[in-house]
């Protein structure tokens, strides 16, 4: 579904990713753990087309998508949440999950989606003319979640959604990404909670100074002598 | 002082309050939206002006028909002003940003001046006249008339910034430009169409203040300056703050010019210097 070839991004010369090359197939969670600057958040924004690669390709669904705007990748199927939420702290919940809806018009389609939204996160559905900016930061991921999905994204990449949220709402987020994987949604996530992601994926890279030193199951990495000194400290 | 006349200022301040709003409210959107002031504002309030003027002169339009035109050909010009410069500067250095409108204004004004003079000119009979007399109370209904229809485009634009869907999206390109590309939302439109209804808001102001003001080249450089003041007053991209502060900067004028007449702008500024000094995001700030 995605596939990045030899991927390599810098930022104002100084290069962030070294020729990075994945797969995604259809229906995946793929999750990419890595330490802080590891190049995670960089590898989705190129997809998202917020970066554009120096070199390599990302193709999306065959089609070659590194050099199209942003705002446009969402159109094609890819919703990307981003690091640290990045709410419209002072647009109502509602409001959001509307923008978050802008490339999709059909108002039956956005009243669907968001009843499935208010499903997966009920708590969302009390809040609906409460500014975002006042929700609490697990509520706010949820909404970053459910804004995203108001696209109906084929391919949904979460770049650390449980970044300082309380431990209880870090179970409650990763088990929802299970239930939108069960709806058909193919995900990638990343995150530094290594050992929930990595349960959670079906498969998973391990990314260090912008390359992938490692990759497997979920299973097989949290096995592996590397994930297991570097990210577990065993 | 009899109350009669403190009466009559604070009408008459209230009802120019509504006007440097509307002027104020174009600054405001398109400062909230890309933190770039434009500082040919004035600027485009006088070519609104000589657009009605040279309309009733050549074509005997009223100065209140030329309202929707004025408000559609500045909203070109917004729209071209950002096209062909304000894009091209997006991520220069600020002093370039600041020196490219305040050229611009430099320029639209020269240019008026070599084309139109700076004579100072009137529209012809226009059809809204005379004093309106409210139990003792005299305003004049232009006055009238414009502050009624700035209030009325002032609703419009905050129906259409909360309300639509459109409006949602230039909120939030106001926010988070990046976070609103995810969204699918372009903020290379979103900023175009900033520029245009600002420039729009300005050129309604311009056709309505044609009913009742002289015409110059030099014209808008007060009412930007009273427009900067309302907007830093009133915090920056906030549009019902443009709106209090453009009515309360109306009133100052009106009343400080009782009392002190040839120094009824000090009154503004001190009032404005006193907020900024305990308030320095404005009244309704954001930052």
């Amino acid at each position: 579904m995605l596939s990045l070839d030899n991927v390599e991004v810098g930022y104002d010369g100084v290069p962030a990713l070294h020729g990075v090359s994945f797969d995604i197939a259809a229906g995946e969670i793929v999750t990419i753990v890595g330490s802080n600057g590891a190049g995670k958040s960089t590898i989705l924004k190129t997809v998202s087309g917020l970066l554009r690669p120096i070199a390599g390709s990302v193709r999306f669904e065959q089609r070659r998508i590194d050099g199209v705007s942003a705002h446009r990748v969402v159109g094609l199927g890819i919703a990307h949440v981003p690091e640290g939420r990045r709410l419209f702290a002072r647009l109502t919940v509602t409001q959001n999950l509307t923008v978050g809806a802008y490339t999709r018009k059909s108002p039956g389609e956005r009243s669907a989606m968001r009843d499935r939204i208010f499903d997966l996160f009920p708590i969302l559905r009390d809040r609906q003319t409460q500014l975002a900016g006042t929700l609490s930061g697990g509520e706010q991921q949820m909404l970053a979640i459910g804004r995203g999905l108001m696209a109906q994204p084929r391919l949904l990449m979460l770049d650390e959604p449980s970044l300082g949220i309380a431990p209880r709402l870090v179970e409650d987020i990763l088990a929802s990404l299970a239930r939108i994987k069960a709806e058909g949604a193919t995900i990638l996530l990343v995150e530094q909670n290594v050992v929930e992601a990595l349960q959670l994926a079906d498969r998973g890279y391990v990314l260090q100074t912008g390359r992938i030193v490692l990759s497997g199951t979920g299973a097989e990495l949290l096995r592996s002598d590397l994930v297991r000194q570097a990210y577990l400290g065993m | 002082m009899p109350t009669e006349v403190l009466l009559q200022a604070v009408a008459s301040g209230l009802l120019m309050g509504c006007v440097y709003a509307l002027i104020a409210v174009g600054l405001s959107l398109i400062f909230g939206l890309m933190e770039i002031v434009n500082f040919a504002h004035g600027e485009f309030l006088m070519l609104a002006m000589f657009t009605t003027f040279w309309l009733a002169l050549l074509f005997g339009i009223d100065p209140l028909l030329s309202v929707p035109i004025c408000a559609a050909l500045l909203f070109v010009l917004g729209v071209l002003v950002y096209k062909g410069i304000i894009s091209r500067i997006l991520s220069a250095p600020m002093l370039a940003q600041i020196f490219a409108t305040f050229g611009l204004g430099v320029f639209l004004r020269s240019a008026a001046q070599f084309f139109w003079s700076a004579d100072y000119r009137v529209v012809p009979n226009h059809v809204v006249e005379g004093r309106l007399n409210l139990g003792g109370l005299f305003l004049g209904w232009p006055q009238v008339v414009a502050s009624i229809a700035a209030l009325l485009a002032f609703g419009t634009l905050y129906l259409f910034v909360t309300r639509t869907e459109v409006g949602l999206a230039i909120q939030a390109t106001s926010e988070d430009r990046e976070a609103a590309a995810l969204m699918g939302i372009s903020s290379d439109r979103m900023f175009m169409l900033g520029w245009g209804i600002g420039s729009l808001c300005v050129g309604i102001a311009g056709a309505l203040l044609a009913n009742f003001l002289p015409i110059f080249p030099d014209v808008g450089f007060l009412f930007a300056l009273l427009a900067y003041i309302a907007v830093a007053l009133g915090g920056f991209g906030s549009i019902v703050g443009a709106l209090v502060a453009g009515v309360i900067i109306g009133l100052v004028e009106a009343i400080g010019g009782l009392f002190w007449p040839s120094f009824k702008y000090v009154a503004v500024f001190v009032l404005y210097l006193m907020v900024v000094l305990v308030r320095p995001q404005g009244l309704f700030g954001r930052y």
